[in-house]
């Protein structure tokens, strides 16, 4: 059995996604919390009436979105403490991971990851 | 250079050439030689011509004593009973010492010493006591012996093989055929000292080699081998070239991450899966309930280079080629509350992708690599992996807990699926070829030197139970002998087996001959 996480996300706090072909839809919500309900019903349905097309290239244009600011939260959490994160800060400074591996006489292998900037 | 520039040198102590020699003599390999000599006289009545035949048995009763002489020469000291009749039908016997001289080889195609006798001089002969013979009668048998024992040790005994097979032509995950077995050539063969014999040989075509260069190393074990490092690399590329070891392999994994491991990401986490799941709309309670990567990997293998340093260490060069790739995924539980919160409704779990990475056709040297040349439990030689460093140059921006899990298991799968490095095959092949006999080897010495690896051994064969042709049983209310083969020897308790390489030892010492298979010497 998994541990588990519970927390409540406040939308206020996802602001920071752009989701542009959603910006006119966000700012009705904040107007109109019934269009909440709505969303929580028929998601989809919902932003069809709402004038957005839900088609590949919506769907296309959110992923590149969330992707971008995934990557960004990322850096940002790299760059408040770039010593807990020592290969991130490699793969962000475009260097290669490098990993010493050492096999004792048993077989036994141990692997210790460069961690210098 | 001990080796003296071959590909292989292979190095025999005169003590296992002797147990070689008394095994050969116990299992029959000097067989009971007859003939017949016809004085050279030449008018002789026909009346008479039958006295002038000389009939001989020439056997062996004791296993034959191997020297290497002062001068490096080798001879063979043999005991040997000889039965004559002459004039008819009178027989005598007489005991015979002879010197054998040998020469020694390296037989490429059984990997095995042997010797071939050359020349046979009578050193003894004992008559026994009740003949009392002249001079000249004497001298007359010694010529009809010396007659005797030179057809014998060189038309019907012409050699002997004196070890077990050093070292095999198969080398490990190859496709059938003789056109994958290493080829041998170049037999070159030294008496390095009066205890020691040396051959050399080379692979797969070479010619090179000063068989004056080769030093002896078997520091006293009966048996040294040494491989130079061209010869190595002349092998390790063959058996690169045709091995059926993969090259290319495909392998995937997966790992659930426990929260307590990256508390610090958990409430990146959940923003980014609710943003993802709701496009940041509406707020929503959420449970996370699991967080997973999936990867795998296609790595190509390519030829890894290796150079011998003193003290046994190998440098080694060379790379993969990755395509890697990686899904994280994460399980989350979300709730519709009605009744302002107080009862919770309709509960939907969902899976959300977050993270969808993939690299391909990345090259990753192993830089700083190094191994030792060691010899595995199939008795190859091998180079077993020691230290390397691995750059694997990725550019995802993924959390670093899921980073690291994801670069070391792509390491391990690296050296997990890293095809050996074979050097050289089998060494000392545990059975002795058309016998029962095995042999157990004990390495004393692996030496790895720059331009070459050394090997020294000892050799034990099978106790006598495994060879002898006769099979006594000593209880009290038997006390037969039975020869080997015979289904009446196979039913005597293990206990009460006692083994012969002579029959008439056995008789001897009390055991009646099997009426079945030993008719002869069955006393009833």
């Amino acid at each position: 059995m998994y541990m588990k996480k519970r927390a409540r996300v406040d939308k206020k706090q996802l602001e920071r996604f752009d989701f542009e072909p959603l910006r006119a839809i966000r700012k009705n919500v904040n107007e109109k919390p019934e269009l909440e309900n709505s969303l929580r019903t028929d998601f989809e349905g919902t932003l069809k009436a709402e004038g957005v097309e839900v088609d590949d290239a919506f769907l296309t244009k959110v992923k590149d979105e969330w992707r971008a600011q995934i990557s960004k939260d990322i850096r940002e959490k790299v760059s408040v403490a770039p010593e807990r994160y020592p290969l991130l800060v490699r793969v962000l400074g475009r260097k290669p991971i490098r990993v010493h591996v050492k096999v004792d006489e048993n077989g036994r292998r141990v692997k210790t990851k460069e961690v210098s900037g | 250079m001990q080796t003296g520039g071959y590909d292989v040198v292979v190095e025999l102590n005169e003590q296992l050439i002797s147990s070689f020699l008394k095994l050969g003599h116990c299992m029959g390999k000097f067989p009971t030689f007859t003939g017949t000599y016809t004085l050279p006289i030449t008018d002789v009545p026909a009346s008479l011509s039958e006295f002038m035949d000389i009939g001989y048995e020439v056997s062996l009763n004791k296993a034959p004593e191997f020297q290497i002489k002062n001068d490096l020469s080798l001879e063979m000291s043999v005991r040997g009973e000889c039965k004559f009749e002459v004039l008819g039908g009178i027989e005598f016997e007489l005991e015979v010492e002879f010197t054998v001289g040998l020469v020694p080889s390296f037989n490429q195609a059984t990997r095995r010493f042997k010797v071939d006798f050359v020349e046979a001089s009578i050193d003894d002969v004992e008559l026994n006591d009740t003949y009392h013979l002249p001079a000249n009668v004497i001298n007359k048998l010694n010529e009809i012996l010396s007659i005797a024992m030179s057809e014998y040790l060189n038309d019907d005994v012409t050699s002997i093989e004196l070890s077990p097979v050093l070292f095999s032509t198969d080398l490990p995950y190859m496709p059938p055929g003789d056109a994958n077995k290493l080829t041998v050539g170049l037999g070159n063969l030294k008496v390095l000292s009066p205890q020691v014999l040396a051959g050399a040989v080379n692979l797969l075509g070479y010619n090179g080699g000063n068989v004056n260069a080769i030093v002896d190393f078997t520091d006293g074990n009966h048996v040294g081998i040494g491989v130079g490092e061209a010869g190595m690399h002349r092998v390790y590329d063959f058996w690169w070239q045709r091995t059926t070891h993969p090259k290319t392999v495909s392998v995937t994994g997966s790992k659930d991450f426990d929260m307590p491991s990256f508390v610090d990401w958990i409430d990146e986490f959940v923003d980014w899966i609710v943003a993802i799941g709701t496009l940041g709309l509406v707020d929503v309670d959420v449970d996370l309930q699991r967080v997973w990567a999936e990867y795998g990997a296609t790595i190509r293998f390519n030829k890894l280079g290796f150079d011998l340093k003193p003290n046994n260490v190998v440098e080694l060069s060379g790379s993969v080629t990755i395509d890697l790739w990686c899904n994280v995924y994460a399980q989350i539980k979300t709730t519709t509350e009605i009744f302002w919160g107080l009862i919770e409704v309709d509960e939907d779990v969902s899976t959300i992708n977050p993270f969808s990475c993939s690299i391909s056709g990345i090259t990753i040297n192993l830089e700083n690599a190094s191994g030792k040349v060691a010899i595995n439990s199939d008795r190859q030689l091998t180079i077993d992996l020691l230290d390397a460093d691995i750059d694997i140059p990725l550019a995802w921006d993924i959390p670093e807990f899921i980073l690291d899990w994801v670069v070391d298991w792509a390491v391990d799968q690296i050296i997990d699926n890293l095809p050996p490095i074979v050097l050289f095959p089998a060494v000392i092949e545990q059975t002795i070829p058309g016998s029962t006999v095995t042999v157990e080897v004990t390495v004393n010495k692996l030496v790895i030197d720059e331009p070459e690896a050394l090997i020294a051994a000892n050799i034990e064969t099978s106790g006598i139970g495994t060879y002898a042709p006769y099979v006594g049983n000593k209880a009290t209310e038997h006390m037969e002998v039975h020869r080997r083969d015979c289904e009446w020897a196979h039913r005597i308790a293990a206990r009460n087996r006692v083994y012969f390489c002579e029959l008439e030892k056995a008789i001897a010492a009390g055991f009646n001959g099997c009426a079945y298979c030993l008719p002869e010497y069955n006393t009833g």
